[in-house]
């Protein structure tokens, strides 16, 4: 193989794929980018097994070809050679020899033969989604994604449709057991997917990568056990979370009791305060209603205690419930609601928050035991 | 006491921190060791009166091939002592009442005595079944001097149970255990501050708790016979001789030693084990006992908060062979019906076709507390039944572990 290519162009590319290289992976060939030059372009391609990434460049080649170096490394180089075009030529020991103005740099590289090979569309069903749509959505449930590896079922977003006349619903599921975020939106298109798949951890988070800063439509392709996204010159291989997703409509509380409204930026910054006197661990702080009145406290014996009174309107019975602060500040975070309307049952039993600006989104917090 | 007949191996770590001597001296600490009278052999003239003034001997689990475990007062006067096999008893004492051990009741017992003391006092640490330590430090306001608060200690354990202790006073907890000791029966003994040098003088270096055989020796290698001796001996010559031991060896000796008793306890494992009264290979007659023993273990599972992730289940042939298997649970449980379903499908394979056995034991392993967070999956069955298991405990503790049982035909 031999190129020659814009240094700038190629710190673009790698900067995109070396990002799923695992730190610590075990298979050394995992460690490398596999540069495959060919027709007058090279692609470049990384993946830790899970995620793959592949981006698609156009360059000058000399000689067709393909080799391995490792991802990290080419790239530190590259980012600091000076800005002109840069040789790229393998030889006949896999070594990659890169060459720019007077630098002559040589990488260890090993055999393109023994990078693992990507899967292939095959059976699966094909769409394309709004890019603004889909970050929006993502941002609204991905922060409740379980990293208990444990529950490996958890450790992704389920993606789901439904169909209602013609028009398709997309949804988007991601809970960690302890609190659950939904979020829906009409899509005017169909969208041909007929069952619901877990979407891993680390491909939401390249996915997000991918669509970032970018316009117009992202397609999909969604086969058995992968999927497959493309957008432009770049795509991104997912492997699907071979599990099964709970059974996540039953834990939605039907019409809770007791319905109270609490200005969102007040209570968020309260919670905020508290949150300080909480122990690590727990994170733990409760939430005393009476009519018209919310005091939030919280203790650590090492450090002290807080308390403080909010008001918000509630007429229903005096009780208290506690809640780990971190989750009902995600939550709000999520919100974009002046207003937040919670809606609770009994101290063991969920806390429902529902969005007036967005009737899509639905979330889900269960309580910590006093 | 009698800590070998206590109802539960508990495999604990125990971090007792021995309080810097200087600090004692200035604080003013009260300890009371309260210790309850021939625990065993009292509980059983409780629960059947016409025993009451009379000779009564319990003995263990198994009582055809035991020891005595405990001797009422009647019985001690013939010279009966605990740990004595069960025939030698027999000839020292022949018209004593001989009863096998009921554990179940003994830890009921157990049981109200430490609330009594709980409600009573801030700080209390049960040593084991029938003895336990009381700080009463700063307590002075609401009972009085420490000997009038022996005294109402004393009063409320004899008026709600039925039970007599006898109580030692002291300055630190090792000095109180050897006062109700001397004080016994149904007695107090007070060591006033500054007298415990003169209490402990005369007294040969084991009778110490905490200096045990093999400390003895060396100290009676070195010629130091009593306490007092070992008071007098210079502190640098102990530190050379038994390192940083030295200098509490000689905080023990004078009456110094206090620890906190708020220690910290991890609890690593919570079992219970069972020698049957004869061989059997029979497992519907197995699986009854195996779920008898896991009722216990879960019951003080729940009462530590605790669940178990490893299930263990062991089993010693009527040959002394034995074996034992263990499992992972995918949810860590306290629940005596789970517990019992992953216990018993163990066990089974080493009962059925196989020699009789003598000894079966179950125990709760890689312990885990219970996270406050609720999962939103797991409820409400799961609520339910820990709401059952409270309301099960509730009863228990108040009416004693023989009012509510499961039908383990229904498993």
């Amino acid at each position: 193989m031999e190129i020659k290519i814009e240094k700038g162009v190629l710190t673009e590319a790698l900067s995109w794929v070396q990002g799923v290289v695992d730190r610590k992976t075990t298979m050394p060939i995992l460690s490398n980018v596999l540069l495959e030059a060919k027709g007058g372009t090279l692609s470049l391609t990384a993946t830790d097994l899970e995620v793959g990434v592949v981006g698609t460049v156009k360059t000058e080649v000399i000689q067709p070809g393909k080799t391995t170096v490792p991802a990290r490394g080419l790239y530190e180089v590259v980012k600091e050679l000076p800005n002109q075009v840069v040789l790229l030529k393998t030889q006949l020991n896999n070594w990659l020899e890169i060459q720019c103005g007077k630098t002559q740099i040589k990488l260890v590289g090993m055999d393109a033969a023994e990078f693992p090979s990507l899967p292939k569309k095959t059976d699966g069903n094909s769409f394309g989604l709004e890019v603004k749509t889909l970050q929006e959505m993502i941002e609204k449930v991905d922060f409740a994604v379980s990293t208990d590896e444990t529950r490996y079922n958890l450790n992704g977003i389920f993606i789901e449709t439904l169909s209602e006349d013609g028009k398709s619903v997309l949804k988007l599921v991601a809970t960690d057991g302890h609190r659950l975020s939904l979020t829906q939106r009409n899509i005017e298109k169909k969208i041909p997917l007929n069952r619901g798949v877990i979407f891993p951890r680390k491909g939401v988070s390249e996915l997000k990568r991918l669509i970032e800063g970018k316009e117009g439509e992202v397609s999909f392709w969604v086969g058995e056990k992968h999927a497959v996204i493309d957008k432009e010159e770049k795509m991104l291989l997912v492997r699907l979370i071979d599990g099964q997703f709970p059974p996540y409509t039953h834990v939605i509380p039907q019409k809770p009791k007791r319905v109270m409204s609490v200005p969102k930026e007040i209570l968020a910054q309260s919670l905020r305060r508290i949150a300080v006197l909480t122990t690590d661990r727990s994170r733990g702080v409760k939430f005393s209603f009476s009519p018209g009145n919310l005091e939030i406290s919280a203790n650590n014996p090492d450090l002290g205690e807080a308390k403080e009174e909010l008001t918000i309107q509630y007429k229903g019975p005096t009780f208290s419930i506690g809640f780990n602060a971190a989750y009902f500040l995600e939550a709000l975070q999520a919100l974009e609601d002046e207003q937040v309307v919670l809606q609770l049952n009994d101290e063991v039993s969920p806390c429902l928050i529902q969005s007036e600006f967005d009737r899509g989104f639905t979330h889900v917090i269960m309580p910590m035991r006093l | 006491m009698m800590k070998n007949f206590s109802p539960f191996q508990c495999e604990k770590k125990l971090q007792i921190r021995p309080r810097a001597v200087a600090v004692v001296r200035g604080g003013n600490r009260v300890f009371l060791h309260v210790d309850l009278d021939a625990f065993f052999a009292s509980v059983e003239q409780i629960k059947n009166p016409k025993l009451k003034g009379k000779p009564v001997i319990v003995g263990g689990r198994n009582s055809r091939r035991g020891v005595v475990a405990a001797a009422s007062y009647e019985a001690k006067r013939f010279g009966v002592e605990t740990g004595m096999p069960w025939m030698q008893a027999k000839q020292k004492c022949p018209t004593a009442v001989f009863l096998p051990a009921d554990f179940d009741a003994y830890a009921d017992y157990s049981k109200k005595v430490q609330n009594i003391l709980e409600t009573m006092t801030p700080v209390v640490a049960q040593a084991s079944i029938d003895e336990a330590y009381v700080d009463l430090t700063g307590c002075e306001r609401i009972y009085g001097t420490p000997r009038q608060a022996a005294e109402k200690i004393h009063q409320a354990i004899l008026n709600q149970t039925g039970l007599e202790a006898s109580i030692g006073i002291a300055g630190s907890q090792s000095v109180a255990k050897m006062a109700s000791k001397l004080a016994k029966p149904c007695g107090m003994m007070e060591v006033p501050k500054g007298a415990e040098e003169k209490f402990l003088a005369p007294m040969p270096v084991e009778a110490m708790p905490g200096i045990g055989f093999q400390i003895g020796e060396r100290l009676r290698g070195m010629g130091i016979l009593t306490l007092g001796q070992l008071a007098a001996i210079p502190p640098n010559l102990l530190r050379a001789s038994f390192g940083i031991y030295g200098p509490f060896l000689r905080a023990k000796a004078r009456g110094e030693d206090t620890w906190e008793l708020e220690v910290t306890e991890v609890i690593k494992s919570i079992g219970k084990q069972e020698t049957l009264e004869q061989d059997v290979s029979d497992w519907p007659v197995i699986k009854q006992k195996l779920f008898e023993l896991i009722e216990k273990v879960g019951r003080k599972l729940r009462e530590e908060n605790l669940y178990a992730r490893r299930v263990v289940v062991f089993v010693r042939y009527a040959d002394f062979s034995g074996e034992a298997t263990s499992k992972t649970l995918r949810e860590p449980s306290s629940f005596d019906r789970v517990l019992f379903n992953h216990a018993a499908e163990l066990m089974q394979p080493l009962v059925e076709n196989k020699k009789p056995i003598r000894l079966v034991g179950f125990s709760a392993q890689e312990l885990v507390k219970q996270p406050p967070q609720l999962d939103l999956f797991r409820t409400p069955k799961a609520l339910r039944w820990e709401r059952f298991y409270n309301s099960l405990d509730k009863v228990r503790n108040q009416f004693g572990s023989k009012t509510l049982h499961f039908c383990l035909k229904l498993f």
